[in-house]
Protein backbone atom coordinates (compact mmCIF):
# COMPACT_ATOMS: atom_id res chain seq x y z
CA UNK A 1 0.00 0.00 0.00
CA UNK A 2 1.53 3.51 -1.00
CA UNK A 3 2.00 5.71 1.67
CA UNK A 4 -0.95 8.66 1.94
CA UNK A 5 0.26 11.99 1.86
CA UNK A 6 -1.67 15.16 3.03
CA UNK A 7 -0.78 18.67 0.13
CA UNK A 8 1.53 20.57 1.30
CA UNK A 9 0.18 24.52 2.99
CA UNK A 10 0.78 27.11 1.45
CA UNK A 11 3.27 27.91 -1.27
CA UNK A 12 6.74 29.91 -0.86
CA UNK A 13 8.62 31.01 -4.00
CA UNK A 14 10.92 28.01 -4.48
CA UNK A 15 7.59 25.97 -5.12
CA UNK A 16 6.25 28.79 -7.89
CA UNK A 17 7.02 26.17 -10.86
CA UNK A 18 5.25 23.00 -9.02
CA UNK A 19 2.58 25.24 -8.85
CA UNK A 20 2.26 26.60 -12.38
CA UNK A 21 1.95 23.21 -13.51
CA UNK A 22 -0.43 22.32 -11.39
CA UNK A 23 -2.60 25.18 -12.30
CA UNK A 24 -1.98 24.12 -15.98
CA UNK A 25 -5.63 23.34 -16.53
CA UNK A 26 -7.31 26.43 -14.97
CA UNK A 27 -4.65 28.76 -16.89
CA UNK A 28 -5.80 27.60 -19.62
CA UNK A 29 -9.63 27.34 -18.74
CA UNK A 30 -9.19 31.10 -17.63
CA UNK A 31 -7.36 31.61 -20.98
CA UNK A 32 -9.21 35.33 -23.10
CA UNK A 33 -9.95 33.02 -25.41
CA UNK A 34 -12.25 30.63 -22.99
CA UNK A 35 -13.62 32.77 -19.76
CA UNK A 36 -16.94 34.43 -20.43
CA UNK A 37 -18.87 37.73 -19.27
CA UNK A 38 -20.09 36.43 -15.84
CA UNK A 39 -23.06 38.46 -13.51
CA UNK A 40 -23.15 38.23 -9.87
CA UNK A 41 -26.59 38.60 -7.95
CA UNK A 42 -26.69 38.67 -4.28
CA UNK A 43 -29.02 38.37 -1.17
CA UNK A 44 -28.53 38.17 2.16
CA UNK A 45 -30.27 35.53 4.37
CA UNK A 46 -31.68 35.73 7.45
CA UNK A 47 -30.26 31.99 9.65
CA UNK A 48 -32.70 32.28 12.19
CA UNK A 49 -34.63 29.61 11.32
CA UNK A 50 -32.14 27.73 9.71
CA UNK A 51 -29.96 27.87 12.82
CA UNK A 52 -33.07 26.26 15.04
CA UNK A 53 -33.29 23.17 12.95
CA UNK A 54 -29.90 22.38 12.66
CA UNK A 55 -29.72 22.64 16.60
CA UNK A 56 -32.65 20.42 16.75
CA UNK A 57 -31.02 17.72 13.93
CA UNK A 58 -27.91 17.56 15.73
CA UNK A 59 -29.68 17.18 19.31
CA UNK A 60 -31.42 14.31 17.90
CA UNK A 61 -28.65 12.47 16.58
CA UNK A 62 -24.86 14.10 17.44
CA UNK A 63 -22.65 11.58 15.67
CA UNK A 64 -20.02 13.49 14.01
CA UNK A 65 -20.23 11.60 11.05
CA UNK A 66 -23.63 13.02 10.21
CA UNK A 67 -23.89 16.28 12.34
CA UNK A 68 -25.50 18.99 9.86
CA UNK A 69 -23.85 22.65 9.12
CA UNK A 70 -24.69 25.42 7.78
CA UNK A 71 -22.59 24.58 4.82
CA UNK A 72 -24.58 21.39 4.56
CA UNK A 73 -27.92 23.25 4.62
CA UNK A 74 -26.92 25.73 1.66
CA UNK A 75 -25.54 23.05 -0.18
CA UNK A 76 -28.38 21.48 -0.14
CA UNK A 77 -31.28 24.84 -0.39
CA UNK A 78 -28.80 25.27 -3.67
CA UNK A 79 -30.00 21.63 -5.02
CA UNK A 80 -33.28 22.17 -4.16
CA UNK A 81 -33.62 25.40 -5.99
CA UNK A 82 -31.81 23.98 -9.11
CA UNK A 83 -34.68 21.45 -9.68
CA UNK A 84 -36.90 24.62 -10.49
CA UNK A 85 -34.51 26.57 -12.18
CA UNK A 86 -32.87 23.65 -14.06
CA UNK A 87 -31.11 26.15 -16.97
CA UNK A 88 -28.26 26.82 -14.75
CA UNK A 89 -27.95 23.08 -14.11
CA UNK A 90 -25.15 22.54 -16.58
CA UNK A 91 -21.60 22.69 -18.48
CA UNK A 92 -19.72 24.25 -21.04
CA UNK A 93 -18.60 21.57 -23.55
CA UNK A 94 -17.15 23.95 -25.94
CA UNK A 95 -16.47 27.56 -26.20
CA UNK A 96 -19.63 28.65 -26.95
CA UNK A 97 -22.26 25.59 -26.33
CA UNK A 98 -23.04 24.47 -23.23
CA UNK A 99 -25.30 21.33 -22.05
CA UNK A 100 -28.20 21.87 -19.38
CA UNK A 101 -28.56 18.54 -17.37
CA UNK A 102 -31.62 16.84 -15.32
CA UNK A 103 -29.83 15.59 -12.54
CA UNK A 104 -28.31 18.05 -10.12
CA UNK A 105 -24.72 16.98 -9.21
CA UNK A 106 -23.58 19.15 -6.30
CA UNK A 107 -19.99 20.02 -6.38
CA UNK A 108 -18.37 21.34 -3.46
CA UNK A 109 -15.15 23.43 -3.05
CA UNK A 110 -12.58 21.86 -0.12
CA UNK A 111 -9.89 24.22 0.61
CA UNK A 112 -7.07 22.16 1.64
CA UNK A 113 -4.45 24.40 2.23
CA UNK A 114 -2.62 24.18 -0.55
CA UNK A 115 -4.80 23.75 -3.16
CA UNK A 116 -8.88 23.90 -3.50
CA UNK A 117 -10.41 20.87 -4.88
CA UNK A 118 -14.21 19.78 -5.47
CA UNK A 119 -16.23 16.48 -4.07
CA UNK A 120 -19.24 16.12 -5.76
CA UNK A 121 -22.88 14.79 -4.68
CA UNK A 122 -24.67 13.12 -6.72
CA UNK A 123 -28.46 13.73 -6.78
CA UNK A 124 -28.25 16.33 -4.19
CA UNK A 125 -31.65 17.38 -4.59
CA UNK A 126 -32.90 13.89 -3.82
CA UNK A 127 -31.32 13.35 -0.95
CA UNK A 128 -32.45 14.28 2.68
CA UNK A 129 -30.38 17.13 4.56
CA UNK A 130 -29.32 14.18 7.39
CA UNK A 131 -27.97 11.89 3.94
CA UNK A 132 -26.64 15.05 2.34
CA UNK A 133 -24.76 15.57 5.22
CA UNK A 134 -23.48 11.99 5.62
CA UNK A 135 -22.12 11.97 2.37
CA UNK A 136 -20.40 15.21 2.52
CA UNK A 137 -18.42 14.47 5.81
CA UNK A 138 -17.71 10.75 3.83
CA UNK A 139 -16.17 12.38 0.80
CA UNK A 140 -14.35 15.48 2.45
CA UNK A 141 -12.20 12.71 4.70
CA UNK A 142 -11.66 10.75 1.51
CA UNK A 143 -10.42 13.68 -0.97
CA UNK A 144 -8.15 14.92 1.88
CA UNK A 145 -6.26 11.92 1.80
CA UNK A 146 -5.81 10.89 -1.43
CA UNK A 147 -5.76 14.67 -3.53
CA UNK A 148 -1.75 15.16 -2.76
CA UNK A 149 -1.28 11.80 -5.05
CA UNK A 150 -3.54 13.04 -7.58
CA UNK A 151 -1.57 16.32 -7.99
CA UNK A 152 1.48 14.74 -8.10
CA UNK A 153 0.42 12.57 -11.01
CA UNK A 154 -1.13 15.29 -12.79
CA UNK A 155 2.34 17.55 -12.87
CA UNK A 156 4.09 14.19 -13.72
CA UNK A 157 1.21 14.22 -16.81
CA UNK A 158 2.34 18.00 -17.63
CA UNK A 159 5.85 17.57 -17.97
CA UNK A 160 5.16 14.84 -20.85
CA UNK A 161 2.41 17.00 -22.25
CA UNK A 162 4.85 19.96 -22.41
CA UNK A 163 7.45 17.27 -23.75
CA UNK A 164 4.93 16.32 -26.55
CA UNK A 165 4.01 20.09 -27.48
CA UNK A 166 7.94 20.76 -27.76
CA UNK A 167 8.10 18.19 -30.78
CA UNK A 168 5.14 18.34 -32.65
CA UNK A 169 4.95 22.58 -32.55
CA UNK A 170 4.19 22.15 -35.94
CA UNK A 171 1.04 20.82 -35.55
CA UNK A 172 -1.98 22.13 -37.76
CA UNK A 173 -3.00 25.30 -35.76
CA UNK A 174 -6.62 24.05 -36.07
CA UNK A 175 -6.04 20.76 -33.82
CA UNK A 176 -3.84 22.68 -31.42
CA UNK A 177 -6.96 24.87 -31.22
CA UNK A 178 -9.26 21.72 -30.56
CA UNK A 179 -7.09 20.64 -27.62
CA UNK A 180 -6.70 23.82 -25.96
CA UNK A 181 -10.74 23.90 -25.82
CA UNK A 182 -10.57 20.45 -24.27
CA UNK A 183 -9.66 20.80 -21.11
CA UNK A 184 -12.63 18.37 -19.27
CA UNK A 185 -9.52 15.58 -19.55
CA UNK A 186 -7.07 17.55 -17.66
CA UNK A 187 -9.88 19.20 -15.34
CA UNK A 188 -10.82 15.92 -14.01
CA UNK A 189 -7.22 15.30 -12.69
CA UNK A 190 -8.46 17.76 -9.85
CA UNK A 191 -11.68 18.01 -10.10
CA UNK A 192 -14.26 15.09 -9.67
CA UNK A 193 -16.27 16.48 -13.10
CA UNK A 194 -20.00 15.19 -12.81
CA UNK A 195 -20.66 17.66 -11.07
CA UNK A 196 -23.58 20.21 -12.79
CA UNK A 197 -23.32 23.38 -10.37
CA UNK A 198 -20.22 24.15 -8.11
CA UNK A 199 -21.43 25.70 -4.37
CA UNK A 200 -18.10 27.34 -2.43
CA UNK A 201 -17.93 28.83 0.47
CA UNK A 202 -15.29 31.55 1.37
CA UNK A 203 -16.85 32.78 4.20
CA UNK A 204 -15.31 30.22 6.13
CA UNK A 205 -11.98 31.85 5.66
CA UNK A 206 -13.70 35.74 7.10
CA UNK A 207 -14.86 36.82 3.44
CA UNK A 208 -17.11 39.51 3.65
CA UNK A 209 -17.68 40.20 0.07
CA UNK A 210 -16.88 38.39 -3.31
CA UNK A 211 -17.52 39.34 -6.66
CA UNK A 212 -16.52 37.22 -9.94
CA UNK A 213 -15.25 33.87 -10.48
CA UNK A 214 -14.03 31.77 -8.48
CA UNK A 215 -14.01 28.29 -9.39
CA UNK A 216 -15.92 27.68 -12.30
CA UNK A 217 -13.61 25.21 -14.01
CA UNK A 218 -16.41 24.01 -17.21
CA UNK A 219 -19.77 24.87 -15.04
CA UNK A 220 -22.27 27.40 -15.83
CA UNK A 221 -23.13 28.29 -12.25
CA UNK A 222 -21.47 29.26 -9.08
CA UNK A 223 -23.24 29.93 -5.82
CA UNK A 224 -21.28 31.12 -2.67
CA UNK A 225 -21.43 32.02 0.78
CA UNK A 226 -20.14 34.74 2.66
CA UNK A 227 -19.05 35.25 6.20
CA UNK A 228 -22.34 35.05 8.36
CA UNK A 229 -22.96 38.63 10.06
CA UNK A 230 -25.17 40.25 12.92
CA UNK A 231 -27.28 42.47 12.10
CA UNK A 232 -29.80 44.19 14.04
CA UNK A 233 -33.76 44.76 13.24
CA UNK A 234 -36.71 46.56 14.43
CA UNK A 235 -39.45 44.68 15.18
CA UNK A 236 -42.45 45.16 16.68
CA UNK A 237 -40.36 48.67 18.22
CA UNK A 238 -38.26 46.05 19.83
CA UNK A 239 -34.79 45.73 18.54
CA UNK A 240 -33.20 42.45 18.45
CA UNK A 241 -29.94 40.91 16.45
CA UNK A 242 -30.31 38.08 13.87
CA UNK A 243 -27.65 36.14 11.87
CA UNK A 244 -27.38 36.97 8.40
CA UNK A 245 -25.63 34.74 5.70
CA UNK A 246 -24.88 36.89 2.33
CA UNK A 247 -25.19 34.81 -0.64
CA UNK A 248 -24.12 35.19 -4.04
CA UNK A 249 -24.56 33.51 -7.40
CA UNK A 250 -22.33 33.80 -10.68
CA UNK A 251 -23.53 33.12 -13.85
CA UNK A 252 -23.55 33.49 -17.36
CA UNK A 253 -24.84 36.37 -18.80
CA UNK A 254 -25.43 34.49 -21.94
CA UNK A 255 -27.18 32.44 -21.31
CA UNK A 256 -29.67 34.16 -18.84
CA UNK A 257 -31.20 37.41 -17.70
CA UNK A 258 -31.06 38.64 -14.26
CA UNK A 259 -34.52 38.01 -13.51
CA UNK A 260 -33.97 34.47 -13.55
CA UNK A 261 -30.98 34.58 -11.69
CA UNK A 262 -32.55 36.67 -8.84
CA UNK A 263 -35.65 34.53 -8.96
CA UNK A 264 -33.32 31.38 -8.35
CA UNK A 265 -31.39 33.15 -5.54
CA UNK A 266 -34.74 33.96 -3.98
CA UNK A 267 -35.77 30.19 -3.89
CA UNK A 268 -32.78 29.57 -2.29
CA UNK A 269 -32.98 32.23 0.67
CA UNK A 270 -36.56 30.97 0.80
CA UNK A 271 -35.14 27.25 1.39
CA UNK A 272 -33.00 28.39 4.23
CA UNK A 273 -35.58 30.58 6.01
CA UNK A 274 -38.34 28.74 5.99
CA UNK A 275 -36.56 25.22 6.27
CA UNK A 276 -39.20 22.73 7.00
CA UNK A 277 -40.93 22.21 4.08
CA UNK A 278 -38.10 22.70 2.00
CA UNK A 279 -35.04 21.84 3.16
CA UNK A 280 -35.34 18.70 5.50
CA UNK A 281 -36.44 16.13 2.59
CA UNK A 282 -35.96 16.10 -0.97
CA UNK A 283 -36.11 19.28 -3.25
CA UNK A 284 -40.21 20.02 -3.80
CA UNK A 285 -40.75 20.32 -7.30
CA UNK A 286 -43.12 23.21 -8.73
CA UNK A 287 -44.79 21.95 -11.88
CA UNK A 288 -45.56 25.77 -12.94
CA UNK A 289 -41.99 27.00 -12.57
CA UNK A 290 -40.97 28.48 -15.90
CA UNK A 291 -37.63 26.74 -15.73
CA UNK A 292 -38.19 23.58 -14.58
CA UNK A 293 -37.48 20.49 -16.27
CA UNK A 294 -40.10 19.54 -19.39
CA UNK A 295 -42.49 17.32 -17.31
CA UNK A 296 -42.78 13.47 -19.15
CA UNK A 297 -39.18 14.72 -21.07
CA UNK A 298 -36.75 11.93 -20.38
CA UNK A 299 -32.87 13.11 -19.56
CA UNK A 300 -29.43 12.27 -19.75
CA UNK A 301 -28.59 9.19 -17.26
CA UNK A 302 -25.37 10.72 -16.13
CA UNK B 1 1.64 65.86 -16.26
CA UNK B 2 -0.57 67.27 -18.95
CA UNK B 3 -4.05 65.48 -20.35
CA UNK B 4 -1.99 64.24 -23.49
CA UNK B 5 0.93 63.05 -21.58
CA UNK B 6 -1.37 61.68 -19.33
CA UNK B 7 -3.27 59.82 -21.97
CA UNK B 8 -0.33 58.46 -24.04
CA UNK B 9 1.22 56.85 -20.73
CA UNK B 10 -2.25 54.97 -20.51
CA UNK B 11 -2.00 54.04 -23.92
CA UNK B 12 1.33 52.82 -23.61
CA UNK B 13 -0.07 50.83 -20.48
CA UNK B 14 -3.04 49.45 -23.14
CA UNK B 15 -0.91 48.26 -25.47
CA UNK B 16 1.57 46.67 -22.83
CA UNK B 17 -1.34 44.66 -21.39
CA UNK B 18 -2.87 43.96 -25.38
CA UNK B 19 -6.23 45.68 -24.14
CA UNK B 20 -6.74 42.55 -22.38
CA UNK B 21 -7.33 41.80 -18.47
CA UNK B 22 -6.93 39.23 -16.42
CA UNK B 23 -10.47 36.77 -15.21
CA UNK B 24 -9.88 39.09 -12.46
CA UNK B 25 -12.13 37.70 -8.92
CA UNK B 26 -12.33 40.06 -5.89
CA UNK B 27 -12.39 39.50 -2.12
CA UNK B 28 -13.22 41.94 0.64
CA UNK B 29 -12.93 41.63 4.53
CA UNK B 30 -13.71 43.81 6.78
CA UNK B 31 -10.80 44.94 9.65
CA UNK B 32 -11.81 46.92 13.16
CA UNK B 33 -9.99 50.37 13.40
CA UNK B 34 -7.61 50.28 15.99
CA UNK B 35 -4.25 51.18 16.90
CA UNK B 36 -3.27 50.52 13.22
CA UNK B 37 -5.50 53.29 11.46
CA UNK B 38 -4.84 56.16 13.94
CA UNK B 39 -3.86 58.75 13.79
CA UNK B 40 -3.48 60.02 9.72
CA UNK B 41 -4.54 58.34 6.62
CA UNK B 42 -0.52 58.28 5.84
CA UNK B 43 0.23 56.48 8.32
CA UNK B 44 -2.58 54.40 7.85
CA UNK B 45 -1.60 53.77 4.49
CA UNK B 46 2.34 53.39 5.30
CA UNK B 47 1.07 50.86 8.02
CA UNK B 48 -0.68 48.78 5.73
CA UNK B 49 2.32 49.15 3.10
CA UNK B 50 4.38 47.29 5.95
CA UNK B 51 2.13 44.46 6.47
CA UNK B 52 1.59 43.63 2.85
CA UNK B 53 4.94 43.67 2.64
CA UNK B 54 5.30 40.92 5.23
CA UNK B 55 2.67 38.99 3.61
CA UNK B 56 4.18 38.88 0.73
CA UNK B 57 7.17 36.98 2.17
CA UNK B 58 5.00 34.25 2.82
CA UNK B 59 3.50 34.46 -0.68
CA UNK B 60 4.81 36.48 -3.42
CA UNK B 61 2.22 35.39 -5.87
CA UNK B 62 0.62 38.74 -5.41
CA UNK B 63 3.37 40.60 -6.17
CA UNK B 64 4.31 38.25 -9.47
CA UNK B 65 3.74 39.41 -12.99
CA UNK B 66 2.75 36.88 -15.99
CA UNK B 67 5.64 37.13 -18.38
CA UNK B 68 4.12 34.79 -20.65
CA UNK B 69 0.72 32.18 -20.89
CA UNK B 70 2.14 29.95 -18.81
CA UNK B 71 4.91 31.83 -16.99
CA UNK B 72 4.58 34.24 -14.10
CA UNK B 73 7.73 35.79 -12.21
CA UNK B 74 7.52 36.61 -8.56
CA UNK B 75 10.07 39.46 -7.47
CA UNK B 76 13.16 38.26 -5.29
CA UNK B 77 12.24 40.65 -2.68
CA UNK B 78 8.59 42.19 -1.52
CA UNK B 79 7.91 45.04 -4.24
CA UNK B 80 4.68 47.56 -3.86
CA UNK B 81 3.39 50.42 -6.36
CA UNK B 82 1.20 52.38 -3.66
CA UNK B 83 -1.35 54.61 -4.84
CA UNK B 84 -2.48 56.76 -2.11
CA UNK B 85 -5.53 59.25 -1.92
CA UNK B 86 -7.27 56.91 -4.27
CA UNK B 87 -4.37 56.49 -7.04
CA UNK B 88 -3.53 60.70 -6.82
CA UNK B 89 0.67 60.11 -6.91
CA UNK B 90 1.93 56.66 -7.50
CA UNK B 91 5.24 55.85 -5.44
CA UNK B 92 6.97 52.22 -5.75
CA UNK B 93 8.26 51.01 -2.32
CA UNK B 94 11.37 48.17 -2.00
CA UNK B 95 12.94 46.72 0.45
CA UNK B 96 15.07 50.43 1.16
CA UNK B 97 12.07 52.29 1.74
CA UNK B 98 10.28 49.64 3.97
CA UNK B 99 12.96 49.30 5.51
CA UNK B 100 13.05 53.25 6.77
CA UNK B 101 10.34 52.74 9.02
CA UNK B 102 6.10 53.48 9.45
CA UNK B 103 7.02 57.44 9.71
CA UNK B 104 9.66 57.73 6.86
CA UNK B 105 7.48 55.90 4.78
CA UNK B 106 4.02 57.99 5.77
CA UNK B 107 6.19 60.97 4.69
CA UNK B 108 7.40 59.29 1.70
CA UNK B 109 4.17 58.66 0.29
CA UNK B 110 2.40 61.99 1.02
CA UNK B 111 5.01 63.51 -1.49
CA UNK B 112 4.42 60.88 -4.20
CA UNK B 113 5.12 62.14 -7.79
CA UNK B 114 1.83 62.52 -9.90
CA UNK B 115 4.39 61.72 -13.22
CA UNK B 116 5.12 58.08 -12.05
CA UNK B 117 1.58 57.27 -13.33
CA UNK B 118 2.96 55.74 -16.44
CA UNK B 119 5.62 53.92 -14.96
CA UNK B 120 3.89 49.87 -15.26
CA UNK B 121 3.03 48.47 -12.32
CA UNK B 122 5.53 45.92 -10.38
CA UNK B 123 5.14 44.10 -7.95
CA UNK B 124 1.36 44.09 -5.34
CA UNK B 125 -0.24 47.33 -5.94
CA UNK B 126 -2.01 48.90 -3.20
CA UNK B 127 -4.49 51.44 -3.69
CA UNK B 128 -5.98 53.31 -0.91
CA UNK B 129 -9.29 54.81 -1.49
CA UNK B 130 -10.28 55.10 2.32
CA UNK B 131 -9.40 59.15 1.67
CA UNK B 132 -12.37 59.20 -0.57
CA UNK B 133 -15.11 57.02 0.84
CA UNK B 134 -15.29 54.49 -1.46
CA UNK B 135 -16.89 51.29 0.79
CA UNK B 136 -17.17 48.45 -2.48
CA UNK B 137 -14.26 47.63 -5.05
CA UNK B 138 -13.75 45.44 -7.70
CA UNK B 139 -10.98 46.15 -10.20
CA UNK B 140 -9.65 44.41 -13.17
CA UNK B 141 -5.76 43.38 -13.54
CA UNK B 142 -4.00 44.79 -16.48
CA UNK B 143 -0.60 43.65 -17.74
CA UNK B 144 -0.01 40.25 -16.28
CA UNK B 145 -0.33 41.79 -12.40
CA UNK B 146 -1.57 38.89 -10.00
CA UNK B 147 -2.72 41.46 -7.05
CA UNK B 148 -3.95 44.55 -6.32
CA UNK B 149 -4.70 44.98 -2.45
CA UNK B 150 -7.04 47.49 -1.72
CA UNK B 151 -7.73 49.65 1.45
CA UNK B 152 -11.28 51.25 1.27
CA UNK B 153 -13.46 53.53 3.84
CA UNK B 154 -14.46 52.85 7.53
CA UNK B 155 -18.05 51.67 8.07
CA UNK B 156 -20.44 51.11 11.13
CA UNK B 157 -19.16 47.32 11.50
CA UNK B 158 -21.93 44.72 11.89
CA UNK B 159 -21.63 43.92 15.74
CA UNK B 160 -19.69 45.93 18.05
CA UNK B 161 -19.16 49.85 18.43
CA UNK B 162 -15.94 50.07 17.08
CA UNK B 163 -15.87 50.65 12.80
CA UNK B 164 -14.25 48.75 10.39
CA UNK B 165 -12.17 49.17 7.31
CA UNK B 166 -12.62 47.33 4.15
CA UNK B 167 -9.42 45.84 2.69
CA UNK B 168 -10.26 44.27 -1.02
CA UNK B 169 -7.97 42.05 -2.77
CA UNK B 170 -8.35 41.69 -6.75
CA UNK B 171 -6.68 38.62 -7.93
CA UNK B 172 -6.34 36.36 -11.18
CA UNK B 173 -8.57 33.65 -10.69
CA UNK B 174 -6.38 31.76 -13.17
CA UNK B 175 -3.86 31.50 -11.43
CA UNK B 176 -5.26 31.46 -7.77
CA UNK B 177 -8.11 30.16 -6.09
CA UNK B 178 -10.56 31.86 -3.44
CA UNK B 179 -8.78 30.01 -0.56
CA UNK B 180 -5.54 31.15 -1.24
CA UNK B 181 -6.92 35.15 -1.66
CA UNK B 182 -8.12 35.00 1.35
CA UNK B 183 -5.45 33.69 3.30
CA UNK B 184 -3.14 36.25 2.25
CA UNK B 185 -5.60 39.29 3.02
CA UNK B 186 -5.77 37.77 6.52
CA UNK B 187 -2.19 37.30 6.57
CA UNK B 188 -2.47 41.08 6.06
CA UNK B 189 -5.38 41.62 8.84
CA UNK B 190 -2.48 39.51 11.45
CA UNK B 191 0.70 41.66 10.25
CA UNK B 192 -1.23 45.01 10.66
CA UNK B 193 -2.24 43.91 14.07
CA UNK B 194 -6.28 44.26 13.01
CA UNK B 195 -9.37 42.26 14.31
CA UNK B 196 -11.34 40.74 11.58
CA UNK B 197 -14.53 41.24 11.43
CA UNK B 198 -17.21 37.97 11.01
CA UNK B 199 -17.03 34.75 11.61
CA UNK B 200 -17.56 31.29 9.38
CA UNK B 201 -20.50 30.03 8.32
CA UNK B 202 -19.90 26.74 9.61
CA UNK B 203 -20.43 27.46 13.53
Amino acid sequence: MSPRREVPPGLTRGQLDGWIRRRTAYINRFHVAHWYPSCCVQARVDLTAADALRKRLNAEDDQPGSRVTINHMINKAAANALRNHILFNGKYTRRDSAMIYQRVHAANVVDTGGMATRIVIRDADRLSLRELAAETHRLVSARRLTLGEKLDRYSELQEKVRLVEAMFWFLPYSSRLERELSHERALDFLVENPSTVVITNPGTLGVQDCKAMLFFGNLLTCLRAMAIEEEAVLEDGQLRFRRVLPVGLDYDQRLCDAGPAVRLLNEIRRNLEVPEPYLVGPAVEDPRAPLAWPAGRGGEEG
Amino acid sequence: MDLVERVRARAELLRGARGRAAPTASLQILVRAGAWSDPSAGERLARLCLAAAEALGADPLFAARRTARLRVQAPAEPVLWVGPDGGRTWLRLGRAELGAGCQALAARLSAGDPRAEATAPAGLEILDLSTLGALEWRGALLGGAQGRLCLLAARPAPSGAQEAFGLALDFDAAWCEAGRAARFLAAVATALGAERVGCGPRS
